[in-house]
């Protein structure tokens, strides 16, 4: 069989609840901030929860909001990565994940508006890339829900590899979604207060909203062009539950194969793994079933950095993992794991805490990254980021 | 609370057009709903959710592992309207009313 | 080995390497039900030939499964949210918003069969059937000739959904592999070949030409 290629990024771009770049939702997430408030529109609209984390002041149609994300993150990560002044600019792929697409205009049909919806799905996120951008790559809309940013930059990676695009964007979009408020508020998987990712007296899910773009290509094409990547894509493990449409297996088998799935794809070994980004949605449920998966993914081994952003950043559903990949990239980089927001104390059945505060490297350097996303209907993901280092 | 026997029949019925495959012909009032009658979390919390609908009352979050049965439903719903007939308006809609 | 479903389109089994590689088809019209979820359900015992096949171990079945589609969930959505408004959203039923998410079907598929591997679903548009399948078709040629280990199988279905009106659609696919090496090269010529297959039984499933109500052979 021959080699792959290697795959690495070469830009990031996200707009967050807690920064309109990359950079400063990275700044902010490492202060441990959050986003987290009250909103009283969605109390004067009647939902039950009113708790969220959302963009402030970013200008777009509640219709296009998606759209108008997408863009913003893709401007930043292509600027960051010269590719649009390379001579192959224009033949660059788009890959992006999301959940409910254009959600606001589901609403907003769902409420009596005669719109066309075809054109509100993730592929109108994926066509308004490339036309804002003039890109006549391949176009990949991804649909795995919480997972579906993992999922793009694996498909983003897989094209590369297979020679299909000189370079791709991929990513997760998701704007906030009043439909997915009410349907996580009323299926009762919603925090009272705020999310604690991995704590004991976590009691659900906040929802955020977001996008975030990275920019891939094949190692030697970097170099050649002399880019110094930002970090090394890996490997992609996934798995499926098979078990309940919204509950996870408890036992976390499907979970944890991913991950296992994911390292062996990558040709690392636990003992490599330095931090684990957890999927961190702060349920009973997924929490204890995601820390059982650890527990025998890192048996016989010390388990890494635990970190999670989503006490931070709410739970982006389909941009969450594109999100917490950009800021795996800006951890290697900075070589730093960022606290997690929201956790205080450790949960005794899960037996592992997480980051409380920054935290520094100590017996060697960050260099592998798990990222977990977890999705509705047991769609398990796992991607796996390295630390560029010249060889 | 007045129409008490009315409002057990209508959480039948409810739970009936929520899993019409699985529930046996009948069940007694202290079935629990997951463990006698295989039930899953999202019955529940549709059940629930019909319930608010049918009473007015809201069910927060950490009441809802509470309504386990009919009786444990029907004596909660009795305790937040004791002075009033148990104001039922069924949350199936008429195409999906089953006999 | 050819594969034969009522109406659909035979084609010769493609043989890579000493094995065979297509393995099934079925087309279903997916009747018209009061929600997405119902119109599918109703056709999800039609795929157990597809499946039974590989036989469970423990309970599952180790491929993957991949699902295009260019509208599940959206009519859920639509409806999810204007009954939402009706009741009130505090008090709105929460059973319908599973399915409002593109992936509703492909976890459903997942759970009834006990397919445990990695699970994929793309929003595509028909308009053009060849590029509805380009990622999928990619996907599968580079498991089908890459991730094999000497002797072991791999199977994955492929699956292409269309809720609405006038012909609302299901297509399965069956494709599986055991113990060949491959490379790049093979890969992308599989994949052009898989995407071909199944736009041509889907272009053939959705032109209103076809009518087909269940499988009830399959040769093997």
């Amino acid at each position: 069989m021959g080699a792959r290629a290697r795959v690495v990024v070469t830009g990031v771009g996200a707009v967050t609840p807690l920064g309109v770049t990359a950079s400063e939702t990275w700044q902010r997430v490492l202060r441990g901030d959050t986003a987290a408030r009250d909103w009283a529109d969605l109390s004067a609209e009647g939902h039950r929860v009113v708790r969220a984390c959302r963009i402030e002041d970013f200008d777009a149609l509640d219709a296009r909001r998606g759209r108008a994300l997408a863009i913003a993150a893709a401007r930043e990560a292509l600027s960051q990565s010269g590719r649009a002044e390379t001579a192959d600019a224009q033949r660059g792929g788009v890959f992006v994940g999301s959940t409910l697409g254009e959600s606001a205009a589901f609403e907003q049909a769902g409420a009596g508006a005669s719109i066309d919806l075809t054109d509100y799905g993730v592929r109108s996120f994926c066509d308004g890339i490339a036309t804002e951008l003039t890109l006549t790559g391949p176009r990949e809309a991804i649909a795995t829900a919480c997972a579906a940013g993992n999922y793009a930059i694996g498909a983003a990676v897989l094209a590369l590899q297979q020679g299909r695009a000189p370079w791709a964007l991929a990513g997760g979009v998701e704007p906030f979604s009043k439909l997915a408020m009410v349907g996580f508020a009323r299926s009762r998987a919603m925090a009272n207060g705020d999310c604690r990712p991995f704590d004991a007296r976590r009691t659900g899910m906040m929802l955020g909203e977001g996008s975030a773009m990275l920019v891939l290509e094949r190692l030697d094409d970097a170099l050649a062009r002399r880019t110094t990547p930002l970090a090394e894509v890996r490997g992609l493990g996934l798995s499926s539950d098979a078990h309940h449409p919204t509950a996870p297996r408890p036992d976390g088998r499907c979970m944890r194969r991913a991950m296992c799935a994911a390292l062996a794809e990558s040709g690392v070994t636990p003992a490599d793994v330095d931090w684990v980004n957890v999927h961190g949605t702060g349920t009973r449920a997924s929490d204890a079933a995601e820390g059982r998966a650890l527990r025998e993914v890192f048996d016989g081994v010390p388990m890494p950095v635990l970190s999670g952003s989503k006490g931070a950043l709410g739970h982006a559903l389909g941009a969450a993992s594109a999100i917490e990949a950009v800021l795996g990239v800006c951890g290697l980089l900075d070589q730093v794991v960022p606290p997690t927001r929201g956790h205080e104390q450790a949960d005794p059945e899960i037996g592992y805490a997480c980051t409380r505060e920054r935290t520094l490297p100590v017996e060697r350097p960050v260099r592998v990254v798990m990222n977990n996303a977890f999705a509705f209907g047991g769609i398990n993901s796992t991607l796996v980021l390295t630390r560029w280092e010249p060889a | 609370m007045h129409n008490e026997m009315e409002f057990r029949a209508t959480i039948r019925r409810e739970l009936r057009s929520i899993r019409r495959d699985k529930l046996p012909p009948d069940w007694n009032d202290e079935s629990h709903f997951r463990d006698d009658l295989g039930l899953d979390s999202l019955d529940l919390v549709e059940m629930v959710a019909r319930l608010e609908q049918a009473t007015g009352i809201f069910v927060p979050d950490e009441d809802v592992a509470h309504l386990m049965s009919i009786s444990a439903t029907v004596d909660y719903v009795r305790a937040r309207q004791p002075a009033s007939p148990v104001t039922v308006r069924s949350a199936l809609r008429g195409d999906e009313a089953s006999p | 080995m050819s594969s034969v479903v009522n109406g659909v389109p035979t084609h010769e089994a493609l043989d890579v390497s000493g094995t065979s590689l297509f393995r099934a088809a079925l087309v279903c019209s997916l009747p018209h039900r009061a929600s997405e979820q119902e119109s599918f359900d109703a056709v999800l015992d039609e795929f157990v030939p597809v499946f039974e096949t590989v036989p469970m171990v423990d309970g599952e079945r180790e491929g993957a499964l991949l699902v295009v589609s260019d509208d599940a969930g959206s009519a859920t959505a639509v409806r999810f949210w204007r009954d939402a408004l009706s009741t009130g959203l505090a008090v709105a039923s929460p059973a319908a918003f599973p399915w409002c998410l593109v992936n509703a079907p492909c976890a459903s598929i997942a759970q009834r069969f006990g397919v445990t591997g990695p699970n994929l679903t793309w929003l595509v548009s028909f308009a053009d059937p060849r590029a509805a399948f380009d990622a999928p078709a990619a996907w599968l040629a580079d498991r089908l000739c890459l991730q094999l280990d000497d002797g072991k199988r791999f199977d994955a279905w492929l699956v292409a959904l269309h809720f609405g009106a006038p012909h609302a659609t299901a297509m399965l696919w069956h494709w599986g592999r055991c113990g060949a090496d491959g490379n790049h090269d093979e890969a992308l010529a599989l994949a052009a070949t898989i995407r071909d297959i199944a736009a041509a039984g889907w272009i053939s499933a959705t032109d209103g030409t076809l009518r087909l109500a269940s499988l009830t052979s399959r040769e093997r």
